[in-house]
């Protein structure tokens, strides 16, 4: 405790530059074990020190200092306790406008940073409103945002950007984010949507595909997913796709960037998200409408071919399951669901209970 | 005169009385002007050719090869002499012609006038940036992309935040199919006026078109791949039944079957080569029949090759041959040869054999891509003739 204190006085902006370096670098040591953590975020001078030194001239120390933060936000406690300290201190110190900024800024080499820190930010639910705030003050600044991330080579210092993803992802928790990012003006969904098949990060890839999820997961948005643009469909299917030939009516069917897929044409890797694709689908099943129009669109066709590889490659029996629970809706014929909206079905706890433990029952003898 | 102008009452004769002093001190001047004749004007009988070639008056502009009147000459420099103008004025000078001719339509010659103003070197980027942008649209109007992209781009560069020049530019790029430069341009549009509608069609109308094109691609090389195996498949057929062709090099087993060796070369039998069926199992032949007596020939697209030889002149002679007034051409009263043009020599076929079969034969040889039998009626003169004819081996080099 006592020597976190004492390094609080080298970690002054008009300090030494040698002091400030190895004062910081000891403080983000520390910050990689939970004593050493728990210590610093009871010492809200210690804090301010670090929030002062993200702006110094020096690359290194304002590195470190943002990589302190990355490790301090890290956990739901944390994150909290940075993010109200910023705001109560004098100056106020506007985390969220400065992450903002750097990212934005073609030049910053803090761009990846502070992306991390705040994609820990957003994913605290509570912290979410404030956060959408702050974003939605200058109307330009999500958009700027989403042309960062969608512009692979928008920063010109190497950084990536790939953690915008999962700051996009945490922002559409709530309906408030998931109307700012659909909202037709900007057409900001349409730019993040591609990157669910995106090879090189799986960062990037599982945050789009949990802004997949997220927007699927809210009833509302059903129609926006399912008009003629198929946008979002698409985004789902694509990793579920793989170079298996479909004949010429099977083809057309399809939506045209998944039409005629070639031989070199891969399948998503990861189980977990290949879960997550499969449960925005189930989701998609619960309206009437919305069955017809994926069955319009061939989504049963590709189902076919996924559990065929899935059952051979991927071998994930939790996928396999979430598979044919979307198969089972599609196949019936509409006479026989009877049902306009499954979500409306009510069922009593037991039997929740009870088909709980037949499906884990049921996933065991999927593979053999 | 003095005393003149101190008189403040005028009575109205003094002022007439004045008025016709100064008349005639005027006549008095005129009079003693130089008398001359008047000799600078129009001859009066060609009044009108002078009038058509004086630029006020002229009703269509000098054509290359004219001459020029002087006056007309004059008005030239003042506009174009560069010793006259300054190179922004020169330029914009052109730029007014150019804009002139763009209202009436007539797009090569605006692009000669702004192409002459950006030759005039002037170092004003908002002036050369107008002229490359007009240019730009002179030249989308007579559809010449290329250029009009070109100069939309240097337009741009110049002036980085004109609109205009970056709405052609888009437009270009979309009648180029260049479907990633398209689409840049109008997200930079959006991101300056995010409601700019004509951006937003452009983008969705690009995405739909590269979309189009991409699987347009992907259906193409699908069904060529399927070509491809099918070709493959049925040459793996024929080398397997090692059935051997006329047209053939002496290259023996290791000679490759090409596309153009299975070419049917008789005209009737063009669009059908030889080809594997639905099931993948059967090769279906087509088949020239020659009659020696009629010096003519029958032609079947698409023979089996399980169908035997007394199935196909079953089919032959359905309806009897127009010229065979004896009726010889039946089945059962007709023979099959084949010839084997490397020996010079002639096969009979047992007719109750299968096509393959008799493909299989030690002589046979596929000639022109086709199948090639002769028919002849049974123990006959023609026959015999058939037979006996005189045929040389085929030579080989």
């Amino acid at each position: 405790m006592d020597t976190v204190k004492e390094l609080v006085q080298f970690m002054q902006p008009n300090q030494r530059l040698d002091l400030k370096a190895v004062a910081l670098t000891h403080v983000l040591g520390l910050t990689g074990s939970a004593e050493g953590k728990s210590a610093i975020l009871s010492l809200d001078e210690m804090l301010m020190a670090i929030f002062g030194l993200t702006y110094d001239e020096n690359p290194t120390v304002a590195k470190d200092a943002v990589l302190s933060l990355i490790n301090l936000t890290a956990e739901e406690e944390g994150a909290v306790q940075v993010f109200r300290l910023a705001k109560q201190v004098q100056p106020t110190f506007p985390i969220v406008d400065v992450a903002a900024k750097a990212i934005a800024d073609e030049q910053s080499v803090l761009a990846d940073p502070w992306s991390m820190v705040l994609s820990n930010l957003t994913r605290v639910e509570s912290l979410v409103h404030e956060i959408l705030d702050i974003l939605e003050r200058g109307d330009q600044t999500l958009p700027r945002l989403a042309k960062a991330f969608a512009q692979l080579d928008y920063n010109k210092k190497k950084c990536k950007l790939h953690y915008l993803a999962p700051v996009f992802c945490n922002l559409m928790q709530v309906p408030r984010g998931r109307e700012l990012c659909c909202h037709n003006r900007y057409k900001l969904l349409e730019k993040l949507l591609p990157f669910a098949s995106f090879e090189g990060s799986v960062v990037r890839r599982g945050g789009t595909i949990g802004i997949l999820k997220n927007v699927c997961f809210d009833a509302v948005y059903h129609d926006v997913i399912l008009n003629e643009q198929d946008s979002i469909l698409v985004a789902i299917l694509q990793p579920l796709c793989g170079p298996e030939e479909f004949s010429d009516e099977d083809n057309d069917k399809l939506p045209i960037e998944l039409q005629y897929l070639p031989e070199s044409k891969t399948r998503e890797e990861d189980p977990d998200l290949r879960k997550m694709l499969l449960e925005c689908l189930l989701q998609l099943c619960s309206t009437r409408r919305s069955r017809e129009i994926l069955r319009a669109k061939g989504t049963y066709e590709i189902l076919r071919e996924f559990h065929k590889w899935e059952a051979k490659v991927g071998r994930d029996s939790d996928c396999l399951l979430a598979c044919e629970n979307v198969v089972d809706i599609l196949i019936k014929k509409e006479e026989e669901i009877g049902l306009d909206n499954y979500k409306t079905v009510e069922v009593p706890a037991d039997q929740a209970e009870k088909f709980v433990q037949e499906d884990a029952e049921y996933v065991k003898t999927l593979l053999d | 005169m003095d005393e003149l102008a101190a008189q403040r009452n005028w009575t109205d004769e003094e002022r007439l009385e004045l008025a016709a002093k100064l008349d005639a001190e005027l006549d008095a001047f005129i009079d003693g002007l130089e008398k001359k004749r008047y000799e600078e004007g129009w001859p009066e009988d060609r009044w009108q050719e002078e009038m058509d070639k004086h630029p006020f008056f002229m009703k269509r502009a000098p054509q290359p090869g004219d001459d020029v009147h002087p006056m007309f000459e004059g008005l030239q420099k003042l506009k174009y002499d560069p010793e006259e103008n300054t190179r922004d004025e020169l330029a914009l000078n052109y730029k007014e012609d150019g804009n002139f001719y763009m209202k009436h339509k007539k797009f090569r010659m605006a692009v000669c006038s702004f192409t002459e103003g950006i030759k005039s070197k002037t170092e004003n980027p908002d002036v050369l940036a107008v002229l490359y942008n007009n240019r730009s649209a002179a030249h989308y109007f007579i559809k010449n992309y290329r250029s009009a992209l070109s100069d939309a781009q240097r337009a741009l560069f110049f002036k980085p935040d004109y609109t205009k020049a970056r709405w052609r530019a888009a437009q270009c790029a979309h009648e180029l199919d260049k479907f990633d430069l398209c689409s840049q341009m109008c997200e930079e549009l959006l991101e300056v006026d995010v409601d700019h509608k004509e951006a937003k069609t452009l983008l969705h109308k690009n995405k739909m078109k590269k979309l189009e094109t991409e699987r347009n691609q992907r259906k193409e090389a699908a069904e060529a791949k399927r070509r491809l195996s099918r070709y493959h498949r049925l040459r793996d057929a024929i080398e397997q039944r090692e059935i051997k062709f006329d047209d053939q090099k002496a290259g023996g087993k290791n000679a490759t079957i090409s596309e153009e060796l299975l070419r049917p070369k008789f005209l009737p039998l063009e669009d059908h080569p030889v080809h594997l069926d639905e099931d993948g199992t059967t090769l279906v032949w087509p088949a020239a029949f020659s009659y020696p007596e009629f010096l003519f020939s029958d032609f079947q697209q698409q023979l089996p090759e399980t169908a035997t030889m007394q199935d196909c002149l079953a089919t032959l002679f359905a309806e009897p041959l127009p010229c065979d007034k004896t009726n010889s051409y039946r089945p059962g009263n007709v023979h099959v040869y084949y010839e084997n043009r490397k020996v010079g020599c002639v096969h009979k076929i047992v007719v109750e054999k299968q096509l393959n079969e008799i493909v299989a034969e030690k002589g046979f040889f596929v000639s022109g891509g086709a199948l090639l039998f002769y028919v002849v009626p049974k123990d006959s003169r023609v026959e015999q003739e058939f037979i006996h004819q005189q045929r040389r081996p085929m030579v080989y080099s």
